[in-house]
């Protein structure tokens, strides 16, 4: 059959016409199926690159996660505050437990967890891929669990933080060290602030997979070990700082405040001794607990400071040379500032009297004679100096300032009540760090928390500290403050042996809210002891207390009833256990 | 005989060197897919060889073994049904001195060839000869078909259409092909295997079945799109280099080459395709008979449709059937034909009509169609 056809014959002298037209329409045919082509190309590979590399790499690549073990902390006596802990969480895939197993295991995890075995058997029974039973529970349980061979159950090894116990169910300085939360990020506090330090650098095992899952090795960078987090040493000292939550808690109670706060610091360095809140928390069990507990009072909120700033304006005029504490002025009681007549608290005429009379009886017009003689840029002057205008910084997260309005903002009223500590808002650390410049000779010491990060001294403790106001002023103003122990407001907070070697300042300033100043109070007592060569200097704050009686007469939730005794009671304890003895006379 | 050195001044240089650059590629994108590489450059060796003898050779030769290249042709692919090899579902290797042949691709060069030979004669296509064509065009396609071999008949069904179109049909039978293709379409799911009916539902939707069906679109996806722009480096590639491209040195060759070289290199490769392609019109154009220009548009339409479906099926562009990259991807039928058709279109040029630069003399206006030419025909 193929013989009979009669294929094309070669005719060399035939003349073709080509078919331009068609070569032409085969050209566009081509060139058509180019651009279909490169724009599929340039979708998936410019377009779609970044999602589909993704599907790529979750192919074949791996990587683990190798923790960083989080660093300790540490008190001044390399006391350990916080463990590492390792507990277990169960988890279950009911998709691989036979059906004629799931009663036995439901019942099993009932009994060694305490589980509820109706929702036990329900999440078996679900066919789900995963699903956790319970989570972070001892080693004890997890050996358990494990003797018993269950199909289909797995335990997960975690990290967790353990404080040490501190009064009534809460964990030691808790308001002060924060915690750790499942997710390995520090919450509140010291964790919170030193996050990076403490967690280190995780490192990771980075492998490639093939098709028939072997791993296979690529690149050189395949292994990095993690980099631990820095242990650090606090100027904590925990046995002060247990005394210092229990005597504030019995103390809160016996005022009926609503909250109170005890800090306490090393009047050379700033570094923080104590740091009591109550009520506090219990940081072991964060997860089940009132996220407004974490909140804390001392650094992370402010109050108006009231006569504790009597110091403050008192010193800064006597080191401008305004004033001396044996100056003597007319005090009737009340002065005009602005068109408002501003009362001393016990609204009395105390006649002609010294500075000194001023700061031990806490009288209001005296404290805005000695601001107007040194002036308001002098007054401004030294509450900058003081660390009153800016954050402390200190190294706990989340501290809170408000800043008075520049100086040339701030009215003459206002100037008038900052100079008693009213209308002015500050947080302890900045408060107690202000009075602490008289304890240390007339410098500030920077506040702190932390002495050491790893084998590394905090850089605050290397800077040399300002000096704010003389020595011969702060001297005098410690011999003023020693005058409020002996004679004046601070009689409850004298201790035995060293009711001559004691320098202290009452404060109480009414709560204002909506702009009104309510009859709810700050109590507060500050002071340092002993006098001379101080060795700590302490804060007290009450808040809202409702002294037995009260009602009555408000005085009574004053500092000298609230917040003193406490300040004593502690200060006792620091005395007997630092071994502090009194200046010989 | 035309001497050595007038043979090298009328050869076209351009369109070998496309395809060794291509080779050369191809060869890089073997290694890279963990094929044996040495086996294929002793293919391109072989098909070097092929390119050489069928440019010396002269194609107007052929014309008289048409009938024989024919038999040739269905004797190998019954050959194929009867003693062939079975690979991956398919019967579709002949083992010739333990060298696996496959004649399906051996077959693409041969009816580019035949078709060449019915479709070569100066005057219009007559309807007896169309009729003739379709009748002779059907007996090899059904053999391969059955083979399984949904790409290769892809191929042969475009070269057909390509070369009526190139050799003069009528647009009635143009139109009537067209008419044939609509009412064959809606019958294509009941010829289709299971499996090929399965790779069109995978094509409308690769997601359906991503770790079954859908698997080798999935996967040469994720390769052409996680090579990006700039592409991993060669070698540098894991996706193919892991082995989760399936059949990475042939059919998904693409993929993996996408993936190393990114779409700069994506595109460099189409360009040299797309260089190569209009070379082979060219060729077309000076080509000096009605049959040498049959061969060069058949040899043209071959590396086009085989560029597209690949290329095509790589990206998602165009339904799964097996068909390679020419001179990439791994096998040695496929280089050395496709290397041997080339060779053949470079026979074609070499004994194209000498081509005058000056104007034209008074001979030539008593031959205006020859006239015609020279302007037509590209200085190479």
């Amino acid at each position: 059959m193929i013989t009979g056809l009669q294929f094309g014959a070669p005719n060399q002298k035939a003349r073709h016409v080509p078919g331009r037209w068609r070569v032409i329409a085969l050209l566009l045919a081509g060139a058509l199926l180019a651009g279909a082509i490169w724009t599929r190309l340039a979708y998936w590979q410019v377009v779609q690159h970044v999602q589909l590399s993704a599907e790529a790499q979750a192919q074949y690549h791996e990587l683990v996660e190798l923790p960083a073990v989080r660093g300790s902390i540490f008190d001044r006596n390399m006391r350990q505050l916080v463990v590492n802990t390792t507990v277990y969480s169960a988890f279950v895939s009911p998709d691989q437990i036979p059906d004629n197993q799931r009663a036995r295991v439901a019942l099993a995890l009932g009994s060694v967890l305490g589980a509820d075995a109706g929702k036990v058997n329900q999440t078996l029974a679900s066919g789900k891929k995963f699903a956790y039973i319970a989570r972070r529970f001892s080693k004890q349980k997890a050996d358990q669990l494990r003797s018993m061979l269950l199909p289909g159950v797995g335990l997960e090894e975690e990290q967790q933080r353990s404080y040490l116990p501190g009064i009534s169910g809460s964990s030691l300085a808790a308001n002060l060290l924060g915690f750790v939360n499942y997710d390995r990020a520090g919450q509140y506090g010291v964790e919170a602030y030193y996050q990076k330090q403490l967690a280190g650098t995780a490192g990771y095992i980075s492998s490639y997979r093939d098709l028939a899952n072997r791993e296979i090795v690529l690149g050189t960078h395949t292994h990095q070990d993690p980099v631990n987090g820095s242990d650090l040493v606090l100027s904590l000292d925990s046995n002060i700082q247990y005394a210092a939550e229990q005597q504030l808690a019995a103390g809160v109670k016996r005022a009926r405040a609503e909250s109170g706060s005890v800090l306490i610091m090393d009047p050379k360095t700033g570094g923080i001794v104590a740091w009591a809140d109550y009520p506090s928390y219990n940081a072991n069990n964060f997860a089940r607990t009132d996220p407004g507990l974490f909140l804390d009072n001392i650094s992370s909120s402010v109050y108006e400071p009231g006569s504790v700033m009597k110091v403050v304006t008192l010193s800064g005029a006597i080191n401008a040379g305004a004033i001396s504490p044996d100056t003597v002025i007319n005090d009737p009681g009340y002065v005009y500032v602005g068109g408002y007549r501003i009362y001393d608290w016990d609204r009395r005429n105390h006649g002609t009297i010294t500075y000194t009379y001023v700061l031990a009886h806490s009288l209001n017009v005296g404290a805005m004679k000695a601001m107007l003689a040194e002036g308001h840029d002098n007054f401004y002057k030294y509450m900058q100096a003081f660390g009153l205008t800016r954050a402390s910084g200190i190294d706990v997260a989340a501290e809170d300032v408000v800043p008075p309005p520049a100086a040339g903002k701030m009215q003459d009223s206002m100037y008038a009540t900052a100079a008693f500590g009213q209308g002015i808002d500050v947080n302890m650390v900045q408060m107690l760090a202000a009075v602490n410049v008289i304890a240390n000779g007339g410098r500030y010491a920077p506040p702190h928390v932390v002495e050491r990060i790893g084998n590394r001294l905090n850089p605050i403790l290397l800077a040399p500290q300002a000096q704010v106001i003389s020595a011969a002023t702060a001297q005098k103003m410690t011999a003023m403050m020693e005058q409020v122990v002996q004679h004046g407001s601070g009689w409850t907070s004298r201790i035995r042996g060293f009711e001559l070697d004691q320098a202290g300042k009452t404060g109480t300033s009414q709560i204002p809210v909506n702009g009104r100043y309510t009859l709810d109070v700050w109590a507060s007592f500050i002071g340092f002891l002993p006098a001379q060569h101080p060795r700590f200097t302490m804060m007290v704050v009450m808040r809202k207390p409702h002294f037995p009686g009260s009602d009555q007469d408000w005085t009574l939730n004053d500092g000298y009833m609230t917040a003193e005794p406490v300040w004593q009671k502690i200060a006792q304890t620091i005395v007997l256990d630092w071994r502090i003895t009194p200046d010989p006379h | 005989m035309i001497a050595a050195r007038a043979w090298w001044r009328r050869a076209e240089r351009t369109q070998p060197i496309l395809a060794a650059a291509l080779a050369v590629l191809g060869l890089m994108t073997v290694y890279s897919a963990n094929a044996d590489w040495g086996r294929q450059a002793i293919w391109v060796g072989l098909g070097i060889g092929a390119y050489v003898a069928a440019a010396c050779f002269d194609y107007r030769r052929l014309q008289g073994l048409m009938p024989g290249i024919y038999a040739g042709m269905l004797l190998l692919l019954v050959a194929v049904h009867l003693v062939g090899h079975a690979a991956l579902g398919a019967r579709r290797w002949l083992s010739v001195a333990g060298f696996p042949l496959e004649p399906s691709e051996l077959s693409k060069l041969l009816f580019v060839l035949v078709l060449a030979g019915l479709l070569g004669r100066p005057s219009r296509l007559s309807w007896r000869t169309f009729g003739l064509v379709l009748v002779l065009a059907v007996a090899p396609a059904a053999l391969i078909l059955t083979q399984p071999d949904l790409g290769t008949t892809i191929v042969f069904v475009a070269v057909l259409l390509g070369m009526l179109f190139a050799g003069k049909a009528r647009p009635g039978q143009l139109a009537s092909l067209a008419i044939a293709a609509i009412v064959a379409i809606p019958l294509i799911p009941f010829v289709l295997h299971g499996y090929q009916r399965r790779r069109l539902e995978i094509f409308l939707n690769p997601y359906s079945d991503p770790l079954g069906a859908g698997y080798n679109l999935l996967q040469a996806r994720i390769a052409v799109g996680a090579g990006g722009f700039f592409g991993q480096g060669w070698l540098h590639g894991l996706q193919g280099q892991l082995g989760f491209v399936p059949e990475r040195a042939t059919d998904f060759v693409f993929a993996i080459f996408a993936e190393q070289f990114g779409l700069l290199g994506s595109l460099l490769l189409l360009a040299i395709f797309g260089a190569l392609l209009i070379r082979l019109l060219k060729a077309a154009a000076v080509a000096p008979d009605r049959f040498g220009e049959l061969i060069a548009a058949g040899v043209f339409v071959m590396v086009l449709v085989q560029v597209v479906e690949n290329v095509g099926m790589n990206i998602g562009l165009l339904p799964i059937a097996g068909i390679p990259l020419p001179l990439i991807s791994y096998g040695g039928s496929a280089t050395i034909t496709t290397l041997a058709a080339l060779g053949l279109v470079q026979s074609v040029v070499l004994r194209r009509r000498r081509v005058v630069h000056q104007a034209p003399d008074p001979v030539m206006q008593w031959e205006p169609e020859l006239e015609r030419r020279v302007r037509i025909a590209p200085t190479w």
